[in-house]
């Protein structure tokens, strides 16, 4: 069950999805954490990886052929 | 095919999908129920699914205690039928299965390259069998193998100097959905039935491009085989559709584990499938064969699998991440091209399971965003993300009028119609990089080696801005020309050497394919030229006359401040670079696209940049993706969104990226929410703030 103050958050984060995504933004990240019995919020607009761990962060992996440069 | 509806449809509405074609869309469009509701209907997790959780919990904690990996399978190649069956709990699991005959022990999968197997065993104590490295090293070749035997010396210069980097040419590349629904929907027989005749009809003058097209046909059809054999070593008849809802999800879990058992693809995404599976689950409670709880039981068993998909990552990955993500994107929602939200109580239940059995980055929770998505489900996402931080969203409204109603997200933002199309991964080109090259003729200004072309240097104390953006537009026609020959060299081998059969055999005959591109660093690039036009910017020299710092006299716009001095270069860079992707051919004619990113690479492709002429220093983070630098957008984030807005999306069909922050400490207090420095109460009465 969630807390009649965090029912009042969500219904305020969905307005703000709403006119995020009205305003064209792609691709929308949502993290929180508290921080001093508030809530922290980072959102990512984007249409691209934005997440910290985006798998588009793939790693170019070295192989002996390339050290060998 | 009979035209007799088999026992398994009963119940279900006809179609072209019941008609003797391969249709998921025309089933779901058919069949679904659309949900308006709230979330109470919802229920807790079962004594079963704590206790195998428990018991995941428990190994998870066994796992971090042996440094990260558990078990390693060094000697079995891993198949899809390569091993036994593996449980955590037989008797109480409701959906089955794991990548080897036991959880938490990663495969060996060397088709993308043995060396990075060996790396990956190496890094946590392992070795891989010998007899397996010889096979791998003498009888058998590798994607990696026939990538670098391709590699021009050029291409492998760029690749050490980071010119060009992130290149899938090590392993599996991903970004292909197989649509794992027709396996419960059709049954393996009659998939195999459709594939003979998508060979039958295939064209018989042997070109190479047909000759290829056959094989990899027969390829599918041997993949379809082993996934049948999969389900009978779990003791499951998978040859025939699905009969009920537990039946859907089972055997849309092995199409999806066969693809993971034969595929080390970074981003192994699982397509739509919660809409799907509650045709199914909806019929189940309608004839009272399940109750609610069991359908939540079922769906948290299977989430359950889909977080314990692993795989054997190298150190690169590991100083990356400090993990092994595998994206196991699962997107939920949206809208029908009718108008209809396709919500659905399943898109509840999957959600849910953030609940049921905690928050997790996994499966890569994706909701399809539409205006017009019922409030309530609207409101239950907000919940779940304040509370969890594990769901994303992706604009359905502006994805719809591309890709129709049955695409899905591949990695994070990735889309593409569900058996339908398929990305060829494309890593990135750092452009702040090739700004370097440009002043510098060429020259890498970290390794002092010649990568680039022998184009005349700059010259003189000053940056003279015509001059350089001559250079710099002669040097981006090279790296885009490099950079796609080079993604043409690791897909035509990834093709030949690591085809991903199975995913592939739950497409249609003919794809889409989509050429994603990538380019980083624009904002510094932005800046950079920016302060070469509007401010002085003063060349500071090596003993060897390469161009190795920078100073800046006077102010200078910088991007994010919705400038449209310096925002208009940073427009032009992106139309200029796809503009000159767009020349050059395309491996099997794949539609090029590009995206601008990203967090975690910026910080990657910032040690690997040297000085630049906007002030930054070297090793300092590339901006993330199109944001501004950090610390530059003195105008809060309205300001920063509307030089984001600016970049044209039709150059960037693949993505266009920046990150803000909203630091409420209101939220829960009062009924504002700031956003930055900003009051977004204001900004929402103002769409074109």
């Amino acid at each position: 069950m969630i807390k009649p103050d965090e029912k009042n958050d969500a219904s305020q984060l969905a307005d703000l999805i709403d006119k995020l995504i009205e305003q064209g933004s792609g691709h929308i990240n949502i993290s929180c954490e508290g921080e001093d019995g508030g809530i922290s919020i980072d959102t990512f607009k984007s249409n691209d990886c934005s997440c910290s761990k985006g798998a588009c962060c793939q790693p170019t992996e070295f192989s002996d052929e390339d050290e060998e440069l | 095919m009979s035209n007799v509806m088999p026992n398994e449809w009963k119940g279900f509405v006809e179609g072209r999908w019941s008609s003797g074609t391969i249709n998921v869309r025309d089933f779901i469009l058919k069949n679904y129920t659309e949900y308006t509701g709230d979330a109470s209907f919802l229920t807790p997790p079962t004594e079963a699914t704590k206790k195998l959780w428990d018991m995941v919990i428990d190994l998870s904690e066994q796992e971090r205690a042996k440094g990260g990996v558990l078990d390693m399978d060094t000697k079995i190649i891993s198949t899809i039928t390569s091993h036994g069956p593996g449980y955590l709990d037989k008797e109480l699991e409701q959906i089955v299965g794991f990548q080897t005959d036991k959880p938490f022990k990663r495969a060996l999968q060397p088709f993308g390259g043995i060396r990075m197997a060996q790396n990956a065993c190496e890094q946590y104590g392992y070795k891989v069998d010998p007899s397996v490295v010889e096979i791998f090293t003498k009888y058998r070749k590798t994607h990696n193998q026939g990538v670098f035997d391709a590699y021009t010396p050029e291409m492998r210069l760029a690749r050490k100097s980071a010119i060009i980097t992130g290149l899938p040419d090590a392993y599996g590349r991903g970004r292909i959905i197989g649509d794992y629904r027709r396996v419960a929907l059709y049954g393996i027989d009659r998939l195999i039935e459709d594939k003979k005749h998508q060979i039958d009809t295939s064209l018989v003058r042997m070109t190479s491009k047909n000759i290829r097209l056959r094989e990899e046909l027969a390829e599918q059809v041997r993949a379809l085989e082993e996934l049948r054999e999969l389900g009978k070593i779990y003791g499951f008849d998978i040859s025939k559709p699905a009969a009920n809802a537990k039946e859907a999800i089972q055997w849309l879990y092995f199409g999806y584990l066969a693809a993971v058992k034969e595929q080390n693809g970074a981003a192994m995404s699982l397509g739509r499938t919660s809409t799907f599976l509650d045709i199914y689950i909806e019929r189940d409670l309608r004839n009272g064969l399940i109750t609610e709880q069991q359908a939540q039981e079922y769906i948290d068993h299977f989430i359950m699998k889909l977080r314990l998909v692993k795989f054997a990552r190298t150190p690169e990955y590991n100083e990356l991440f400090s993990g092994d993500p595998t994206w196991v994107t699962e997107s939920i929602g949206g809208v029908s091209v009718d108008g209809r939200s396709m919500v659905t109580k399943n898109s509840f239940r999957y959600i849910h399971t953030l609940d049921n059995l905690g928050s997790a980055p996994e499966p890569n929770m994706t909701v399809l965003w539409s205006v017009k998505l019922p409030r309530k489900f609207k409101e239950y996402c907000a919940e779940m993300s304040i509370k969890s931080s594990s769901i994303q969203y992706e604009n359905d409204d502006l994805m719809r009028v591309i890709h129709g109603d049955d695409y899905a997200v591949a990695c994070c933002v990735s889309s593409m119609r569900v058996g339908k199309e398929m990305q060829f991964f494309g890593a990135r080109a750092n452009l702040a990089k090739c700004l370097l090259y440009a002043i510098n003729g060429g020259v890498d200004e970290r390794l002092k080696i010649q990568v680039g072309p022998r184009y005349r240097m700059v010259e003189g104390d000053y940056l003279d801005y015509d001059d350089v953006m001559e250079k710099y537009d002669a040097m981006m026609e090279w790296l885009a020309g490099l950079y796609v020959n080079t993604l043409n060299v690791i897909h035509y081998m990834h093709d030949k050497y690591s085809y991903e059969k199975l995913q592939m055999a739950l497409h249609d005959r003919d794809v889409k394919r989509y050429f994603a591109t990538g380019i980083a660093g624009l904002s510094v690039v932005a800046d950079s030229l920016s302060a070469i036009k509007y401010a002085k910017v003063k060349c500071i020299r090596d003993e060897n006359g390469i161009v190795v710092d920078y100073e800046v006299e006077g102010d200078f716009p910088k991007y994010g401040n919705n400038d449209d001095r310096v925002d208009s270069i940073a427009v032009e860079l992106v139309r200029t670079f796809m503009d000159k992707i767009r020349k050059h051919h395309t491996y099997r004619d794949g539609v090029p696209t590009m995206s601008i990113l990203t967090i975690t690479s910026n910080v990657v492709y910032g040690k690997k940049t040297g000085n630049t002429p906007d002030g930054r220093k070297m090793g300092v983070p590339l901006a993330p993706g199109a944001n501004p630098m950090h610390g530059r957008d003195t105008h809060g984030a309205a300001a920063s969104l509307s030089s984001v807005a600016k970049l044209p999306f039709r150059h960037a069909q693949d993505g266009i990226s920046n990150t803000f922050s909203i630091i409420p400490d209101a939220l829960g207090k009062d009924n504002t929410v700031f956003m930055g420095d900003i009051d977004f109460d204001a900004l929402m009465e103002n769409d074109n703030d």
